[in-house]
């Protein structure tokens, strides 16, 4: 029977009888604290949106209000198939947990397990959120998954403000680290503690991220990271024991950090490599990473491209007039249906803000609707009032200071959330940066985006943007939506893979020197590209 | 006469160069007096600047026309250098700072710079300190300009600065400041002359600080 999983569309095969919780283990999507099937914390809670099943049982009736159950809300794990279904599992609660889920593996990975029982700790270390995943090492088990915001982040958000902090004074380096050796260790304490288990008996641990969030880790100074030639302090991978670096597993265990490719192109696209196999693939893929410096790594005919570009920090919802993370209350989605503007938000609470998925969704539906041009132009709000049906017309307006700006939707204090003619000319710069850096990729290996086979996208973002809408805004090259393959967590896979085989380790140092890494600012047609980028394609959405 | 000064105008809010360059030699041709349609040049740089403020045009709109704009000034200029009628304004040498590859702000400066009959010396990007104050001395430069797009090389400005005061410099040129993360506070804590907001300010600016 063919389960579909909503909303990333994941389709699986099971046999009659599995129950919905183990299809969706299986599927790779880990699902709120659970107690294990046993129906009473109701943390498993999902939407059945078609298919038959069998009656909600007492522990759902006891757990899930009748209002919800009739709109289809069931737990995971006391439904058990007998229909072909399509399922939609809710959102996160919170942008942590939104970055934590969607581990998927390889079909061809082979761990390697230990004769004893040993456990090991992956993490991934992004600017913004910092992931630890615990694994049973014996049984090559995911075992939990624990998430903090990056305790460096009070000192800026994004990697520049880091490093610039790093410089003002002596002393501030040795913060930062601290800073990211502490958080390390209360993630690998709370999953300690959650699972009671021996901390002796944690045996490695393997470290991804950005090149800026690698020196922190190791203490070293990412001046240089801030300056061109951005030439980081060290490339290659590093072995250390626990206790070295300060770690608090066993004292004699390995930490292994993954290599990085280039002052802007990290640790963290390594584990992309290895969780997409991109260097074993035939014909043209591209590995994209949606982020402040979105990198995009491609692989033709053999030979492997990498670089980095200022996307800036649009997409996740910075330097946005009513920006915000994937929170409660962010619009994710907007759509425009026969005239009609439709936004959704995380947990369907009140409008508060947009978050990058909503950013792109809502450019795109606007740039469809004829109020955003190609050129990135807001219409005029008599032209609005002439051509747009009355449900968008009315929505677009000027402010005081002669700013456009569109109404997506009113909070429940009344606050008008807005894209304005700023936002949109945001992303023009955020979406012109990477998709330049996709064509001056293509052109240092002799290709168009015609030959481009794939598209995968790394980073726990490129799983919550609807691919049509960045084909739309021109994020993406305009190839068919199935050849747009978002990845999950990538990195964290990509950690995981590391940890559980000296193999897949072995083979990624040995790749890394098959990587050339192009400096885009160096490409003489870079402004060119870029400027050209900066316009929306003319694209018809079906 | 009058249509062709319309349709230069007009072929510079559309950034079509080839249909300006047109214009202006049709201007040319009929020996009109360039003056007033040199004034309506700057207008319509003025415009150009309003709407980039309103963000009613972006950068790709912005270059375009800047283009269209030195496509005409191209052909303006010969005719007006022997005529004598409009004098040089002045020099100005602009680049990026030390250590910074972010280039399109400052090339949009050098081109309504151009557009609005100043010389400029363009340094590129990523310009040694030193490289500012040689050739703001070898040309017999009025105005120095160094862009910044990162807060971690702004610090380039004020490497230029000083290095005019110790080699008894400073004063002898303005130096102008820029860029997405530079503010008018920072620009007088480190002894700038001036700073501005866009392109477009940036030609009062320097306009303001050659009459001085």
């Amino acid at each position: 029977m063919e389960i579909t999983i909503l909303p990333n569309n994941i389709k699986c095969q099971v046999a009659e009888g599995t129950s919905l919780l183990q299809v969706l283990f299986e599927a790779g999507i880990h699902i709120d604290g659970s107690c294990a099937g046993a129906g009473v914390c109701g943390c498993c809670k999902i939407q059945v949106v078609s298919g038959k099943t069998p009656p909600a049982d007492e522990a759902e009736k006891e757990l899930i209000p009748q209002e919800e159950l009739d709109q289809g809300y069931r737990l995971a794990c006391r439904v058990h198939v007998i229909d072909n279904m399509r399922i939609l599992v809710p959102k996160m609660k919170n942008a942590d947990a939104r970055k934590t889920k969607l581990l998927y593996f390889p079909d061809d990975f082979v761990p390697e397990k230990t004769a004893e029982q040993c456990y090991g700790l992956a993490f991934d270390i992004g600017t913004t959120t910092v992931v630890c995943m615990l694994w049973d090492m014996k049984e090559a088990e995911l075992i939990d998954i624990a998430a903090q915001t990056n305790p460096q982040s009070v000192f800026g958000a994004d990697v520049i403000t880091r490093i610039n902090y790093c410089e003002e004074k002596p002393g501030n380096l040795q913060v930062m680290h601290d800073k990211i050796i502490g958080c390390l260790n209360e993630l690998a304490d709370t999953l300690i503690e959650r699972h009671s288990i021996q901390r002796d008996l944690i045996r490695k641990a393997t470290v991804v991220g950005n090149t800026t969030m690698s020196h922190l880790f190791l203490g070293l100074s990412p001046s240089t990271l801030a300056r061109i030639p951005f030439t980081p302090a060290f490339t290659g991978p590093k072995e250390l024991k626990a206790t070295e670096i300060g770690i608090r597993i066993h004292p004699e265990g390995d930490v292994y950090l993954l290599p990085n490719i280039a002052g802007h192109v990290g640790s963290d696209l390594v584990a992309g490599i290895l969780t997409s196999r991109l260097m074993e693939k035939s014909g043209v893929h591209i590995l994209i990473d949606l982020g402040t410096n979105g990198e995009v790594i491609l692989q033709a005919d053999g030979h492997t491209w990498a670089c980095s570009t200022a996307a800036g920090p649009a997409f996740e919802g910075a330097s946005i007039h009513h920006g915000m993370r994937a929170a409660a209350g962010a619009i994710e989605s907007v759509k425009v249906i026969e005239g009609k503007l439709l936004v959704h938000t995380v947990d369907d609470a009140p409008a508060r803000g947009i978050c990058g998925s909503g950013l792109i969704d809502a450019t795109a539906a606007l740039i469809t609707a004829g109020v955003i041009l190609p050129s990135g132009k807001m219409i005029s709000q008599k032209a609005a009032q002439q051509e747009l049906p009355p449900d968008l017309a009315w929505r677009l307006h000027k402010t005081e200071d002669n700013i456009t700006e569109f109404v997506l939707a009113q909070g429940d204090d009344g606050r008008e959330i807005v894209l304005n003619h700023k936002d949109v000319r945001q992303m023009q710069l955020g979406k012109g940066a990477i998709y330049s850096g996709i064509l001056l990729m293509l052109q240092a290996a002799g290709k168009t985006v015609a030959d481009i086979d794939t598209v995968l996208l790394a980073g726990a973002f490129g799983n919550f943007i609807n691919k049509e809408s960045a084909v739309v805004l021109g994020l993406l090259p305009n190839i068919p939506l199935d050849h747009i393959i978002p990845l999950g967590n990538a990195a964290g896979a990509g950690s995981s893979i590391a940890l559980l085989s000296s193999k897949e380790r072995q083979y990624i140092y040995n790749k890394l020197a098959e990587i050339e890494h192009v400096e885009l600012a160096d490409c003489p047609n870079f402004q060119e590209e870029f400027i050209g980028a900066m316009s929306f394609p003319r694209i018809k959405a079906e | 006469m009058e249509e062709s000064i319309k349709k230069l105008t007009e072929a510079i809010m559309d950034g079509d160069d080839e249909v300006s360059a047109e214009a202006a030699q049709e201007i040319v041709d009929a020996k009109a007096d360039l003056k007033p349609v040199i004034e309506k040049l700057t207008d319509t740089m003025r415009e150009l600047g309003r709407q980039f403020e309103a963000m009613e045009i972006f950068l790709p709109e912005m270059i375009l026309s800047a283009d269209a704009m030195v496509a005409a000034m191209d052909i303006f200029g010969p005719v007006l250098a022997e005529s004598g009628d409009i004098q040089k304004k002045g020099t100005v040498v602009l680049g990026t700072a030390p250590g910074d590859m972010h280039e399109i702000g400052k090339n949009i400066v050098v081109t309504v710079l151009t557009a609005d009959g100043f010389d400029v010396v363009d340094l590129g990007k990523n310009v040694p300190a030193i490289d500012y104050v040689n050739k703001a001395v070898e040309n017999e430069a009025d105005v120095i300009g160094v862009s910044a797009l990162m807060t971690t090389t702004m610090p380039g400005a004020t490497e230029v600065i000083n290095l005019l005061r110790d080699k008894d410099l400073y004063g002898k040129f303005k130096v102008i400041v820029g860029g997405a993360p530079t503010n008018p506070n920072w620009a007088k804590d480190i002894g700038a002359d001036g700073w501005a907001e866009s392109a477009a300010e940036a030609v009062t600016l320097v306009n303001n600080l050659v009459q001085k």
